[in-house]
């Protein structure tokens, strides 16, 4: 019988085993979002003050025109920056959250089907990036933070069925598009929605996630 | 107490209770992530899934993935419940709740 008991055990526990280590999902790590929340507002302080000389513009409506005009250093600059910030932020959540799986002893591969949404998440990003540039080069600054937004928005939505097992990915990509929006409507409260989205939305999470959920699963 | 009867036969065989672990954590997965998951040859996998699927506790989904035919696995509703059941009697065999 007891035999029996231990064979029972093991075999409970090698089915836990498998469904936890199967779980098509990217454990993102909680504290790899406050970071990337930190290297958003990095961006937009540096960007905020190469175009209008002061942080206000991250704080509350801003009309002043832009200091240097549409010339070509801004537009480098702008583009850099953004880029910069994305490439940072992305290599932060992915780097911390692969040190995170390796920790808890789960796998972190992708399979056919993750790769195809991973790319899906690239391919809006990347057109998203097409758009900002385009209204750069017509002198529609006003417009790139909400054009940011909704395409981010988008972007974790269609990335939600493998990025964490909680569905709340999805909810803040509604979010992201729902600040975009007002964004674009309220084009002065650009920078400050564009902040709220990148930077406050995830710090929230990422330590919600760590509270809450680190928590869970310990 | 009869809980040794609510033992699913079909689940005797370990093979067959990593397919259906695997399936449920996954959601679906194809046959190459089974089959590194579990650690079986292809043979031995191959006639697990085919008897299962005639249970019908899995069925397969087929999809492209680009130009690629991809054959993947999932869970159907009686197979879940099946897999559910037989854990319940495995662990109250245990006297655990």
């Amino acid at each position: 019988m007891n035999m029996k008991e231990q064979e029972i055990k093991e075999t409970l526990s090698d089915i836990k085993d498998l469904m936890e280590r199967s779980q098509k999902v990217l454990y993102i790590d909680g504290a790899s979002g406050v970071v990337a929340g930190l290297w958003a507002l990095l961006g937009a302080a540096v960007v905020s003050f190469w175009l209008y000389g002061s942080f206000r513009p991250l704080l509350g409506a801003w009309m002043n025109p832009i200091r240097h005009g549409y010339d070509w250093n801004t537009l480098l600059i702008v583009t850099a920056v953004c880029v910069v910030v994305f490439a940072a932020a992305f290599k932060t959540v992915w780097e911390m959250s692969k040190r995170r799986a390796a920790r808890k002893g789960m796998e972190f591969t992708l399979d056919a089907g993750a790769r195809r949404l991973l790319k899906s998440f690239f391919t809006i990003m990347v057109v998203g990036g097409l758009v900002c540039l385009t209204s750069l080069f017509n002198g529609l600054y006003n417009m790139i933070p909400g054009i940011m937004l909704v395409f981010y928005g988008l972007a974790l939505i269609v990335i939600s069925p493998i990025a964490l097992s909680l569905s709340v990915t999805k909810y803040i990509g509604y979010v992201e598009i729902i600040l975009g929006v007002v964004a674009l409507a309220f084009a002065p409260w650009g920078l400050m929605l564009w902040t709220i989205g990148f930077c406050l939305v995830h710090l929230v999470w990422g330590i919600w996630f760590q509270l809450v959920f680190e928590r869970k699963d310990r | 107490m009869t809980t040794i009867e609510n033992l699913d036969k079909a689940f005797e065989s370990r093979v067959r209770l990593g397919i259906m672990s695997v399936l449920t954590g996954a959601g679906q997965s194809d046959f190459n992530t089974l089959k590194s998951m579990l650690g079986v040859s292809d043979g031995n996998l191959a006639s697990h899934i085919k008897a299962l699927e005639e249970l019908g506790y899995i069925e397969t989904i087929k999809q492209f993935i680009g130009r690629k035919p991809n054959t993947s696995y999932s869970v159907t509703e009686t197979g879940r419940k099946a897999f559910s059941d037989h854990i319940n009697a495995l662990t109250s065999l245990l006297g655990i709740k």
